[in-house]
């Protein structure tokens, strides 16, 4: 019979081992496509964990006529853009839905929650045609526009969690010392759900850095963002492997960096104060 | 200014967004479901047909049929499967320390990729050839190298399943563990200083307390999988055949690449119903606990 | 118009010409117009990534020193030409003057591709200077919508250092299979491609089988015609390579045509059908393990009596929304001539860039010496192989109705009832087609 002790140790043995397998399971695709990226195509069919590794096609995805330097920078301005606009009026909205109490209030936020869960693929076609006649296919404001419209439903909901966490009681004294209430909420407010409003401006960023659909049916050549560069890689001749994983990276390091940066406290937001 | 008037132009401009970004376009695919909208006719949209294109899904196409059937199936498995495993790694990870600690934050790595980049990933390595999980795979069991990953309709499922069970596991373990860390430790310890076993503490004590956020992880996920699109598009592209065809990706098939708008438009508005059961019990869910 | 403005021209420069005693401009090559009348225009060119077309581009400052047009090129890779053309078509912006696209896309957007047959008979164009299947492809109801610049025909590719005499008949190509089985057997003996991804390519060798039974896809009606006996008894044989007589590879069911042409190069099968422009991958040491002693090709086999091949293009056509398409209409004419056809599959070098292409679609190049010396003879093959060629239905519902085939394929290869499959869709198709007021 196995005392105390060493039964416990045993059991936090067997944790860290499942720890070790989950882990590595959530990681292993990820490095090898990173491998993939270093690799020359007719080495990408062999299953080398040893190769010469190449960055060529690195050279070759910022080259036409994939111009993924292009798609890099519509990318990041679109997503900044989308996200410096978003969070400010999400902000407001936030604020007001927190600390006040509107008329229909229960209906606005559960509207515009609803409209966080509806299938981007219900709403692109109007889309298209609206953009078609207001001539902003494959444009950046366009993609800015859509951007907003999936992002702010998350940001509202996100900052106003943040907000709900704020205290009231330094706003009250404020208030009742003089201020007026825009001022309260420049001076008090903002700097205190500031982590917070950082937090849902990364979250946001990162949905419209990764928004697939809209940019695959709004753009065709100016406007194209970096995750339809992915699809650029289905050549007449099939997949082009390396330069896919290559591509991916490209994708995926920025995100890694902003993800990092705001892993304490998304998970608040996203669960909207379930979780307290 | 009053605070009375000053709420309202707080809260107005995003409402302003939404009402543009969202709302409009939902009325406008409503109203183009019931046109016949045929990119490949002039005159786009061409005539009123009122709920002919509903009539169509429902009643003459199969394939419709198949997109549901699989959207359905596809949902359920996932939701289950995902929360499951979630659990079990939040129960895992919860108990912090360094090492934990230092695993919560590897697993914002996979969260960060989109869909449609786990989707290529994915496709890559279940190549029958080449793929790293087919010969992975292969060696742990014998005769698993000669499976077809991709084009068996049944094993392509379930690659399609994992592809998104392995993605949305790091998100909803990182909110499954918030939740576990709210919980009041005093309930637990007093449960396990009365001789309670380890598994009963769970039962009896974490599980009822940890439900609300169980409730809105599964909602979440729920509506989530049934929105896929991305990671189908690129990972198998609906096929072989239409066996992983979502709804989302037959919505987008039929409008993109058979240009048939007005029929499309009308699947997708199908496709809102469910979403606004599921939005319905999510909102009950969260704004209970406000 | 034209006319008149051809005889003030031409009188002019004669006027001009026996004044000044100049070389005579005015037989500008190819039909183009001489006098610039389009100088200083700008082109936009819509076009999908292959050498080919980079070779054209690399050449054509010839062009606008001929007639002062600019060109602008913009390539975008197959897998998003399609979505590309769509949004053109419903921009309606005139963005692109003209626009390159596979045979099959041009039904539904055949309502803004230029008509050409006019323009065509002015200038003295006739597209019998294409093998019949390669015209077709670029016809829409009877008019012709633009020139097949880049089109191909299937061939049969084999090991020639395993296979001495390369099967003539698909009852050959078994009975091959089947003795490879037993001197090779790690090697399959052929590959096939029966996966469904939705690009219809597991109906590129059934129509082969199809056509030559003497069935076809729609009869005359248009109606669905593949579930008559004949066509039945193809699509079994065709499924029958796989399931009954077990010479395929195995992995042929999860195979698209890359996967298929990728074990090809790897040296895991021994036999693959075909387009021509495979070959220059299989001897290229950078893509293949193999040799150019062993990759071999000859025709495609005969299903009975007869081959019947099936063959598939790329058109250039002038969008009917350009602001330019007379300036597109020259164009056009210098983009498809056949001398720069012919040096673009001879020259190896332009620009200082290497292009390898051996892509040609006008008779007089297919049948071409030089050409064909250059390219190791692969032109007369596909010239053989056109002898008796078709193309895939030319109609607007043809994805929606070829999607209901290749997802009949697919699942006979995987195991299911080949009649049953094929019979159900035929009756989805017709309910389709129906729908769309087609039939």
């Amino acid at each position: 019979m196995i005392g105390g002790r060493a039964r416990r140790r045993l059991l936090e043995a067997g944790q860290v081992v499942a720890i070790l397998a989950f882990i590595a399971i959530m990681l292993v695709p990820i490095l090898w496509i990173a491998l993939a990226a270093f690799k020359r195509h007719v080495d990408v069919y062999q299953l080398k964990l040893v190769f010469t590794p190449t960055f060529e096609n690195f050279a070759r995805v910022f080259a036409e006529p994939y111009d993924l330097g292009t798609k890099l920078f519509n990318s990041t301005i679109v997503a900044t853009v989308t996200v410096l606009i978003a969070i400010p009026i999400a902000t407001a909205a936030a604020y007001a839905f927190s600390r006040f109490r509107l008329r229909g209030q229960t209906l606005l936020l559960v509207v515009i929650l609803a409209t966080q869960f509806v299938p981007a693929v219900v709403i692109v076609l109007p889309f298209f045609l609206m953009f078609r006649d207001l001539g902003l296919l494959d444009t950046l404001t366009g993609l800015v526009i859509v951007n907003l419209a999936i992002v702010m439903p998350f940001a509202v909901w996100m900052i106003k969690g943040f907000i709900d966490g704020i205290p009231v009681d330094t706003e009250e004294a404020a208030l009742v010392d003089g201020s007026s209430r825009l001022q309260v909420i420049r001076n008090i407010v903002l700097p205190m759900a500031a982590p917070g409003l950082v937090t849902a401006g990364i979250f946001c960023f990162i949905i419209a850095w990764n928004e697939f659909l809209f940019a695959l049916i709004l753009t065709s050549r100016e406007a194209v963002t970096l995750p339809i560069g992915l699809a650029l890689f289905k050549a007449e001749e099939g997949d082009l492997w390396n330069l896919m994983a290559a591509a991916g990276i490209i994708i995926m390091v920025p995100m890694f960096v902003l993800a990092l940066l705001i892993r304490r406290h998304f998970v608040q937001g996203m669960t909207m104060g379930a979780v307290r | 200014m009053r605070d009375r008037t000053l709420k309202y132009l707080l809260v107005a401009p995003a409402v302003f967004v939404v009402g543009a970004t969202a709302v409009w376009p939902l009325a406008e695919s409503l109203r183009l479901s019931m046109h016949a909208g045929r990119l490949s006719r002039p005159d786009f949209p061409q005539g009123f047909v009122g709920a002919e294109q509903y009539a169509w899904a429902f009643l003459e196409q199969p394939a419709f049929w198949n997109s549901v059937g699989v959207t359905a199936a596809f949902t359920f498995v996932t939701v289950a499967l995902t929360t499951l495993l979630a659990l079990c790694f939040a129960l895992l990870l919860a108990r912090g320390g360094r090492f934990r600690s230092g695993v919560q934050s590897l697993l914002i790595l996979p969260f960060a990729m989109s869909p449609a980049l786990i989707g290529v990933s994915f496709r890559f390595m279940f190549n029958p050839e080449f793929g790293l999980f087919d010969a992975f795979l292969g060696r742990l069991i014998p005769g698993a190298a000669d499976i077809n990953w991709l084009a068996d309709p049944t094993m392509a499922f379930w690659v399609v399943v994992i592809a998104d069970v392995w993605g949305w596991i790091p998100f909803l373990t990182l909110v499954l563990i918030g939740g576990l860390a709210s919980i009041p430790r005093e309930t637990q310890e007093a449960a396990e200083i009365d001789g309670a076993p380890a598994w009963k503490v769970f039962r009896d004590v974490t599980l009822p307390q940890l439900l609300p956020v169980l409730a809105v992880v599964i909602i979440l996920k729920a509506i989530f999988s049934l929105k896929t699109f991305d990671l189908v598009f690129m990972l198998t592209n609906g096929g072989p055949g239409d066996a992983t065809q979502t709804l989302s990706h037959y919505v987008y098939f039929n409008g993109f690449k058979y240009a048939e708008f007005g029929y499309a438009s009308a699947v997708a508005w199908l496709m809102v119903i469910p979403m606004m059961v599921l939005t319905y019990f999510y909102a009950r869910f969260v704004f209970d606990r406000a | 118009m034209r006319r008149i403005r051809h005889v003030l021209l031409a009188s002019g420069l004669c006027a001009s010409l026996a004044g000044a005693g100049a070389a005579t401009a005015e037989d500008l090559p190819y039909g183009l117009q001489a006098g610039k009348p389009f100088d200083g225009t700008t082109l936009n060119i819509l076009s999908v990534v292959t050498p080919q077309f980079d070779g054209l581009k690399l050449r054509d400052e010839e062009f606008t020193e001929l007639t002062g047009i600019d060109t602008e090129w913009t390539f975008i890779p197959f897998g998003s030409l399609q979505e590309k053309l769509t949004a053109e078509g419903v921009a309606a912006s005139g963005q692109y003057d003209l626009v390159n696209y596979l045979d099959s896309w041009g039904p539904p957007n055949a309502h803004w591709l230029k008509s050409i047959d006019g323009l065509m008979a002015e200038d003295g164009i006739s597209m019998d200077r294409y093998p019949p299947a390669f015209a077709k492809s670029a016809q829409y109801e009877g008019e012709t919508k633009g020139f097949p610049l880049r089109a191909h025909a299937q061939l049969m590719f084999y090991r020639k250092d395993l296979i001495d005499t390369p099967p003539t008949t698909w009852d050959e190509v078994v009975s091959v299979g089947k003795s490879l089985q037993e001197s090779n057997p790690d090697i399959a003996p052929l590959a096939l491609y029966f996966n469904n991804d939705g690009n219809r390519q597991n109906l590129f060798i059934w129509l082969n089988f199809l056509w030559a039974a003497g069935a076809d896809v729609f009869d005359e009606e248009g109606r669905p015609a593949w579930a008559g006996e004949e066509g039945l008894k193809a699509t079994e044989d065709y499924i029958a390579l796989h399931t009954v007589h077990e010479v395929t590879n195995e992995a042929s069911l999860s195979f698209v045509e890359q996967d298929a042409r990728q074990s090809f190069m790897q040296g895991k099968s021994a036999m693959m059908p075909v387009w021509w422009w495979a070959y220059s991958s299989m001897i290229n040491p950078e893509q293949s393990t193999l040799t150019e002693e062993q990759v071999g090709f000859a025709g495609m086999p005969a299903y009975g009596n007869e081959a019947v091949t099936y063959a598939i293009s790329m058109p250039f056509s002038i969008s009917t929304y350009s602001k330019n398409q007379d300036a597109a209409w020259e164009f056009l004419k210098w983009l498809s001539n056949p001398d720069l056809e012919k040096r673009n599959a001879t020259e190896r070098e332009v620009g200082g860039e290497t292009i390898i292409n051996n892509v040609v679609t006008h008779v007089a190049n297919l049948t071409d010496e030089d050409v064909n010396a250059a390219n190791a003879g692969i032109q007369r093959a596909a010239y053989d192989s056109l002898a008796n060629s078709d193309i895939m239905p030319q109609i607007p519902e043809w994805p929606e109705v070829g999607d209901l085939l290749s997802s009949a394929i697919a699942e006979a290869a995987a195991g299911g009832d080949v009649r049953e499959l094929m019979t159900r869709a035929a009756e989805q198709a017709t309910k389709v087609l129906k729908r769309s007021g087609r039939l």
